[in-house]
């Protein structure tokens, strides 16, 4: 099914430029895999080498950030926004 | 700004710009409007005073001669969320090369005082001279100015300066210095404080700060206390495109960072302790991590089971992103305010001190606001401080305050602060460089670094106004381990330079909006349409003459490095990679200056 992706600005930058992504995905990490697939650079924030989540990454599905549910086995459906942030930020 | 172009036309030579020239030595006041030279004229901020500040010959930041320049950004006081910013530029006492002339500094903040400073009809203020006695500068709509005198402001802190100009002035706004400022011989790093309504209206100290580089000393240098714009609000009316705008600013991704959890956000810059704290990058004991854990005692978590936490906002700002500490109150209810909580000046005044007690890092942080110090500044001095006096137990310095002291620290802050302990107030590059032993003095061309281990990022350098406000790669090696030198030159070259954007247009860098947002949202409100790229050429010019008025005021190579302690004694608990070798380094810088160079040359 069909997510919608927004990303916050470094991710966009490494995506070419594009601030939301229309990715495919029964389960959060799926549809994160889908990014990186589509978007190697991306996919190099995204993901660590041994396949875990880089640790500097947060994800909101529906405004909720998923780090207190079920991470991301979290499913998702069609139609559900996710958010993908840096967990640091300056100021 | 007045453009004389009827249709709207960004062409620089139609669009005036309002300017208030004060001479404090004579007393003349003049009024003009400037023709913009430039795109970077008429987007206003650093793109103006950067250009302004090059024709002068400057070589003591406290000779009457040196032009302090009070101006907006094309956004401020409109209605374009966080479109609230002042920018206070001039030669620094505290950003000074090696061959000892000060460099042009500037430093931004927020409240409500830029906006009603626009509403006067300026754009810009250039003050001169020094006052023979203490003055404040009254601005009010035409524009018009006003000297008066300001002796019953002196010893005031900069909460209270303002709480008495607003009795007087009922609808303006304040921007103010305190003790600090008033000490400006012995007190190189005094912030500038700017009101906002909710101080107005509460009485409690909640200004904003423009705190880096010693404008707030600049101005005491000129016996100027305060700056009061009065002015009627001057909202405009909220199209569909500014609210779209604004409602992208105030929810979407861009600010999540600083919004409230509740508002699909993350908590503010304060929730940067729990992710660094993974990597053990958090300073701790003068920016020498030491992976114990103590750093999570000030997670937010621990913070709110002594203490209610409100996320407060400046006017009509939607990210909501000042953590204000209260007091538990009766029925979980907020009882007295007691200092804001930033990723910043928590940790530099917390963490990095050795104080893991969120009552003790409150009374810090207040104590240097109210006493008008940059909260890095004096954090990152004092931190030295501690480190020298637990190197040198037999020989320390001052009243021998080691970390975690904190009476003996607080001792330090406040009489630093009131320009009694001159060692502390001129900065930790003057202090380590006096005491031989610059390693371990956490500073980068005099400017003290902000709460970001130097061990992580060789781009500190090439910020032009400080660590992490002006080159944007200080949490680069967190979110991408990647240490080649390909990646490096361009994360400064390509993309960390544009950090600066913000601090021409007005807006506060907490929006976090693209370039195309930024420029709908400057012909949502101005009608100018600018092209991206017109932008991208403005801002990275900016940047440009930052670096080249560097190099006026004698900076040279050995200006342009880290603190000697990344190169020959790596912190061992850190989870980041160990790249910074000096071999890494110079070649980098290179390849850097192969990149500015003959950009700065065509400039």
């Amino acid at each position: 099914m069909t997510v919608r992706v927004c990303l916050a600005a470094q991710f966009a930058e490494s995506a070419g430029g594009l601030e939301v992504l229309a990715l495919e995905g029964a389960t959060l990490a799926a549809v994160l895999r889908d990014a990186a697939a589509r978007h190697p650079a991306l996919g190099t924030l995204l993901w660590r080498d041994d396949a875990s989540l880089n640790p500097m990454v947060v994800v909101f599905l529906n405004g909720q950030d998923i780090r207190g549910g079920r991470g991301l086995a979290t499913p998702v459906s069609a139609g559900d926004e996710v958010l993908v942030l840096s967990a640091v930020e300056g100021g | 700004m007045r453009n004389l172009s009827p249709g709207g036309s960004p062409d620089p030579a139609s669009i005036l710009y309002s300017r208030c020239t004060l001479d404090l030595t004579s007393g003349k006041i003049a009024f003009e409007e400037v023709p913009c030279q430039n795109l970077e004229d008429v987007l206003g901020g650093i793109g103006r005073s950067l250009q302004f500040l090059g024709g002068f010959d400057i070589r003591d930041a406290y000779a009457p001669e040196n032009p302090l320049v009070v101006n907006t950004g094309l956004l401020t006081g409109t209605e374009i969320m966080t479109g609230l910013r002042t920018y206070f530029s001039a030669y620094s006492p505290l950003k000074v090369s090696d061959q000892g002339l000060p460099a042009v500094m500037w430093s931004a903040g927020s409240g409500n005082f830029g906006s009603k400073f626009r509403w006067t009809g300026l754009d810009e203020l250039v003050v001169v001279g020094r006052a023979e006695q203490p003055v404040y500068l009254l601005l009010s709509e035409g524009p018009q100015a006003e000297l008066r005198p300001a002796r019953d402001l002196l010893g005031l802190d900069t909460h209270a300066k303002i709480m008495t100009l607003a009795a007087k002035h009922p609808g303006a706004h304040f921007c103010s210095i305190g003790p600090a400022g008033e000490n400006p011989r012995a007190n190189y790093m005094a912030a500038v404080a700017m009101s906002t309504d909710n101080e107005l209206k509460s009485a409690d100290d909640k200004c904003r700060f423009a705190g880096r580089g010693g404008m707030g000393s600049v101005m005491g240098a000129k016996n100027l206390l305060a700056i009061v714009a009065q002015a009627k609000d001057r909202f405009g009316k909220v199209t569909p495109a500014v609210r779209d705008i604004n409602r992208m600013i105030s929810g979407g991704p861009g600010s999540a960072k600083f919004r409230e959890k509740n508002k699909s956000g993350m908590g503010g810059t304060w929730s940067n302790y729990e992710p660094l704290e993974k990597f053990h990058v958090v300073p701790q004991n003068n920016f020498r991590p030491k992976a114990d854990g103590k750093p999570a005692l000030l997670f937010r978590e621990n913070v709110e089971r002594e203490y209610v936490v409100k996320a407060e906002s400046c006017l009509r700002c939607g990210i909501n992103c000042h953590k204000n500490i209260y007091e538990q109150g009766e029925a979980g209810g907020k009882g007295e305010f007691r200092a804001k909580f930033d990723y910043e000046p928590l940790n530099l005044l917390g963490t990095n001190l050795g104080i893991h007690n969120p009552t003790e890092a409150w009374q810090l942080i207040k104590r240097v606001d109210n006493l008008g110090m940059d909260a890095i500044s004096i954090g990152t001095t004092v931190a030295y401080v501690l480190d020298y006096n637990e190197r040198h137990p037999d020989q320390p310095l001052f009243n021998g305050a080691t970390f975690g002291q904190f009476e003996k620290i607080r001792h330090l802050i406040d009489e630093a602060g009131h320009g009694r302990l001159p060692e502390i107030g001129r900065g930790v590059k003057r202090l380590a460089d006096g005491l031989h032993e610059p390693g371990y003095a956490m500073q980068v061309k005099g400017l003290e670094l902000p709460a970001y281990l130097p061990d992580t990022n060789p781009g500190f350098p090439w910020a032009i106004a400080g660590g992490h406000m002006s080159m944007a790669t200080f949490l680069l090696l967190v979110m991408q381990p990647d240490t080649s030198l390909d990646y490096w030159v361009k994360a400064i070259t390509e993309r960390g330079l544009y950090q600066i954007r913000d601090d021409l247009i007005g807006l506060c860098k907490f929006s976090t909006i693209n370039h195309k947002t930024a420029l709908e949202s400057i012909q949502a409100v101005t009608g100018l349409a600018i092209p991206q790229e017109d932008l991208l050429k403005a801002v990275r010019r900016t940047y440009l003459r930052g670096l080249a008025l560097e190099r006026k005021q004698g900076y040279a190579d050995s200006d342009y490095t880290l603190p000697a302690q990344v190169f020959e004694n790596p912190n061992p608990n850190l989870k980041t990679p160990n790249f910074i070798t000096p071999e890494f380094f110079s070649e980098l810088k290179r390849r850097v200056w192969a990149v500015f160079d003959p950009e700065i040359a065509a400039l």
